[in-house]
């Protein structure tokens, strides 16, 4: 623990040569007494000992492991540990350098009596991936602020915040392909849930017959059940220079989140069985490094068709690193970046035809739009999640919030289902918001 | 660029409220006791005005108005200044007042000053220097004014002059040589620099054969080469001609009369006179440009404004120089004894008469823009040398204003409790003060550190109080008819030597 003394009083030494020199010079003995003050606290300052202070921090987090966007509360516990009185101690929590404190403040001043505790609880604004926090800085002064020992304390409790979780619904309106699998349709066939029933026909199983309605009528007839078939989809996430934006500093951009997103999906989908492949629009050469392209896209395959997990982690880092790369720019007037003629030529001509798309984007240009409108009339299904990083705060906040929310409408217009995903709701709510909206039209 | 108040890192609440609390009412009470409060009210006014001048300075918000209001608000607060501490000190030296009163107004000025100064934390290089900027540009613009009008009134040797631009340009003397050579200097140079600053090279890119080009070059660079032969010339010529009625008797006639007709040539003067305004202004706007470009709107508003506010301040002078002067003359009347009254007014007179009332009140508020602009120049080396590492400096002045007005109380016979309670309240400010810059820059505005600055505060004030109380007993002891008062004084100042002799023997 490192000591320093801190020679505060020793401006006090002048004033009392000022009274001294004034009750000389004015020849006014009681300006000698004025000096008597001034020197008290240049005594009080030498009489001064360092502190020796016995501090047990621990650290707690709420929620332990949270979603990208979500606000996690940190509390720091100060335990004086000794048995006197730390009249000064000057606490700042290590916090990780990717997370952004977003109320209170992980700096504190606290006067501790002998075996009290006192807490400090500010929140940070949790992004993903694993964040460790680095050790307390502990200030401890002296009453008189003359003696001070600093030291770097590791704190007891919490030394990470994880962010990283699954979302539970699976973000397909329809199966696309005649496989077996978990996906529930609408077509009527073998299954388990009830679908309709129908005029027998020949071939029908004889355990699909109604019996039931048989005895009744005396006509035979076919049940059918909800299929459950595996759906063939593609991932495709926005991850151009006008998407990596943020509302606030240290916010997630609208890239990182549609990353965060297209992965958690992924990995839903695939748990399920599902074929998902996945491509990333606006990722630049030295970002798709060692990923494999195809057509000027970067394109994993599904697993039956000899992608892999391993190939799909690939690009989802490649896509967090071109997120939070800030020496991307924008051009004003919107040139520079993708013509969605040729994006979407490039996407359908990649498409399988009976493929599902999901489009992951904040819609912060009007490029995502064009891209739905250019794949949807070769009868493709599109589902569009947008993360929205738009503020209110300020006027251009509003206006780019107004052009976003135009663009969800024409997109909706369109027939397309959209998940709009406000950052104060899980992900998994905003899905399951969107299919239900889907499912009653 | 300035920096912004950033209130996060501000010094803390309770400290600034302290400091504002203790100084604001400790300096009154000294005043009071003193007898000096109506005469420092003026000085401690101005003091506060332009502490609240650079709170807008130091803003972003009101960063443009401060700059605009800067102009027109410091000869407010430099005559303000001038009435508290000058009408004290000419007091003093009229033995009006007793010895050292004019420090113990001082010292409140300067308190009031930090404290409030302190309540944004604005005592800083970078306001402070904003503030001088603006304060310079518009006395730039007041003092040009003042020269016009003094040259509007007289010729160089003191006689009045009719049209000056007739003159300029349709001389009446034999050989106007001087402004021949300022309008040909002017001319040549000021066309010169306007090339150089204007986009000349980009717009003839092209247009320009290589024999053109390096016969320009070779122009521009004879003209830089003749500059200061030129310019060793023209001021031999131009103080020759201040000095005499006919400077060029020594001449051969016939010369003077060539010379005189070819210098004289009014179109000639004419056309370098339209090329040095033309000059002069391309020169201007095309500077204002390249700086404007490079600067934010408000930037360049901050940075214009202040002209403006000098224009406003000139033409404001010059309209209601007669209530002004009228007002100005009348108050330093009634400050005056009454024996000086009389030949006061008739150097007034006299002054009105010679110069004009437009010209005086010019020369009035430009002195005072000047008076303030030393003050805040002191202020700015005060921070570059000393103040720049304190982290509350606005406590430090108030302590170091607090503490000297509370000494010079004891010599003006304030009652020496009431002169303890004065220092102890100086050091109370400056520690309370310096422990919350340190907590604010430490831990932020956010931290609460409320508790333990009352723990702080608390043993600060109890050693203070301690202090206070041997002080007054000693003086008790002092006092006894027991001890003879050379034994007691020689003892007592022996004791302090002995402490401060001791202190720094064990640094």
């Amino acid at each position: 623990m490192a000591r320093r003394r801190h020679h505060r009083f020793s401006v006090a030494l002048a004033g009392a040569l000022l009274a001294a020199s004034v009750a000389l010079l004015y020849a006014t003995p009681s300006a000698f007494l004025l000096a008597i003050v001034p020197l008290g606290y240049v005594v009080y300052g030498a009489l001064s000992s360092y502190p020796d202070p016995e501090i047990e921090i621990e650290r707690s987090l709420s929620p332990r492991a949270a979603t990208p966007g979500s606000i996690v509360t940190v509390t720091l516990t100060v335990r004086n540990a000794g048995s006197r009185l730390l009249a000064d101690v000057r606490v700042v929590d290590g916090v990780p350098a990717e997370l952004a404190v977003v109320a209170g403040s992980p700096r504190a001043c606290l006067s501790i009596p002998a075996g009290e505790r006192r807490t400090v609880s500010y929140d940070v604004l949790a992004t993903r991936g694993d964040h460790d926090f680095e050790a307390t800085r502990v200030r401890v002064r002296s009453i008189s602020g003359t003696r001070l020992r600093t030291r770097q304390q590791p704190a007891a409790g919490a030394q990470t915040l994880s962010c990283s979780t699954a979302v539970e619904q699976a973000p397909i309106r329809r199966s696309t392909r005649s496989r077996t699998g978990t996906l529930a349709t609408d077509s009527g066939g073998a299954g388990l849930e009830f679908h309709s029933t129908r005029e027998y026909r020949s071939g029908d199983p004889i355990r699909r017959i109604d019996w039931r309605r048989f005895a009744r009528t005396d006509e035979l007839s076919t049940i059918d059940f909800r299929e459950e078939r595996a759906a063939r989809l593609v991932i495709v996430i926005d991850v151009r220079p006008p998407s990596r934006r943020s509302p606030h500093a240290g916010f997630p951009t609208g890239a990182e989140l549609s990353g965060y997103a297209a992965e958690r999906a992924y990995e839903a989908l695939t748990a399920a069985g599902h074929q998902v492949e996945i491509t990333a629009i606006g990722l630049d050469d030295v970002d798709v490094d060692g990923v494999r392209t195809v057509d000027g896209l970067p394109w994993i395959d599904s697993p039956a068709a000899g992608g892999s997990d391993a190939a799909a982690r690939q690009l989802f880092d490649a896509v967090y690193r071109a997120s939070t790369r800030a020496d991307a720019t924008v051009a004003t007037d919107g040139s520079g970046t993708a013509d969605p003629e040729t994006t979407g030529k490039r996407l359908r001509s990649r498409l399988p035809t009976d493929a599902e798309v999901l489009l992951v984007s904040p819609l912060l240009d009007h490029l995502p739009r064009a891209l739905v409108e250019s794949i949807t009339p070769q009868d493709v299904a599109v589902t569009v999640v947008s993360p929205d990083v738009t503020a209110a705060e300020t006027v251009g906040g509003r206006l780019a919030a107004l052009q976003r929310e135009n663009r969800l409408r024409a997109i909706r217009a369109g027939g397309t289902t959209v998940a709009d995903w406000a950052l104060a709701q899980p992900l998994d709510v905003a899905l399951e918001t969107a299919l239900r909206l889907e499912g009653s039209r | 660029m300035i920096r912004p108040v950033d209130p996060d890192w501000q010094p803390t609440r309770f400290s600034i409220a302290v400091v504002v609390v203790v100084t604001l009412g400790t300096a009154w009470l000294l005043l009071d006791a003193g007898g000096l409060s109506s005469r420092a009210r003026y000085s401690v006014a101005g003091a506060a005005v332009l502490a609240v001048l650079l709170w807008l300075l130091a803003s972003e918000r009101w960063r443009v108005a401060g700059a605009a209001l800067t102009g027109v608000v410091l000869p407010a607060v430099g005559g303000a200044v001038l009435a508290g501490v000058g009408y004290t000190f000419t007091s003093q030296v009229r033995r009006s007042v007793p010895v050292g009163a004019v420090f113990l107004v001082l010292g409140a000025t300067v308190a009031v000053f930090g404290a409030t100064a302190l309540v944004r934390d604005v005592l800083d290089r970078e306001t402070l220097v904003e503030c001088l900027r603006a304060g310079f540009r518009t006395t730039v613009v007041v003092g040009a004014a003042m020269t016009l009008a003094a040259l509007l009134r007289f010729d160089s040797v003191g006689r009045p002059v009719g049209d000056p631009i007739g003159v300029l340009v349709d001389p009446n003397a034999t050989l106007p040589l001087a402004s021949f050579l300022v309008l040909l200097g002017g001319a040549l140079y000021g066309t010169r620099a306007a090339i150089h600053a204007l986009p000349a090279e980009t717009v003839l890119d092209g247009a320009l054969t290589p024999e053109t080009r390096a016969a320009l070059v070779a122009l521009d660079r004879a003209l830089s080469r003749a500059a200061l032969p030129f310019g060793l010339t023209t001021l031999p010529v131009v103080v020759l001609e201040l000095g005499q009625s006919n400077p060029y008797a020594w001449l051969p006639a016939g010369l003077v009369e060539a010379l005189g007709v070819v210098v004289g040539f009014g179109p000639l003067r004419a056309v370098l006179a339209l090329f040095t305004v033309v000059a002069v202004v391309a020169l201007a706007l095309s500077r204002f440009l390249q700086s404007t470009s490079r600067r934010s709107g408000s930037e360049t508003l901050a940075a214009v404004v202040p002209y403006g506010s000098g224009l406003v301040l000139s033409v404001c002078a010059i309209r209601f120089h007669g209530p002004f002067l009228s007002a100005l003359t009348g108050r330093i009347e009634r400050q005056l004894p009454v024996q000086l009254v009389v030949p006061f007014r008739e150097v007034r007179t006299e002054a009105l008469s010679a110069y004009g009332g437009e010209l005086l009140a010019l020369v009035v508020v430009t002195s005072l823009l000047v008076v303030s602009l030393a003050m805040v120049a002191l202020a700015v080396l005060s921070v570059t040398f000393g103040l720049g590492d304190s982290p509350a400096p606005g406590a430090s002045v108030a302590a170091a204003g607090l503490f000297t007005t509370a000494v010079f109380a004891t010599v003006l016979g304030v009652s020496l409790l009431l002169a303890l309670v004065g220092v102890l309240a100086s050091l109370l400010v400056w520690d309370v003060g310096e422990f919350g810059g340190t907590l604010g820059r430490e831990l932020g505005s956010q931290a609460e550190p409320v508790r333990t600055e009352l723990v702080h505060g608390g043993g600060t004030l109890l050693v203070g109080v301690g202090a206070v109380g041997v002080a007054l007993g000693l003086d008790r002891l002092l006092t006894d008819p027991g001890v003879g008062s050379t034994v007691g004084v020689v003892g007592l100042v022996g004791a302090v030597a002995s402490v401060l002799l001791l202190v720094v023997a064990t640094r």
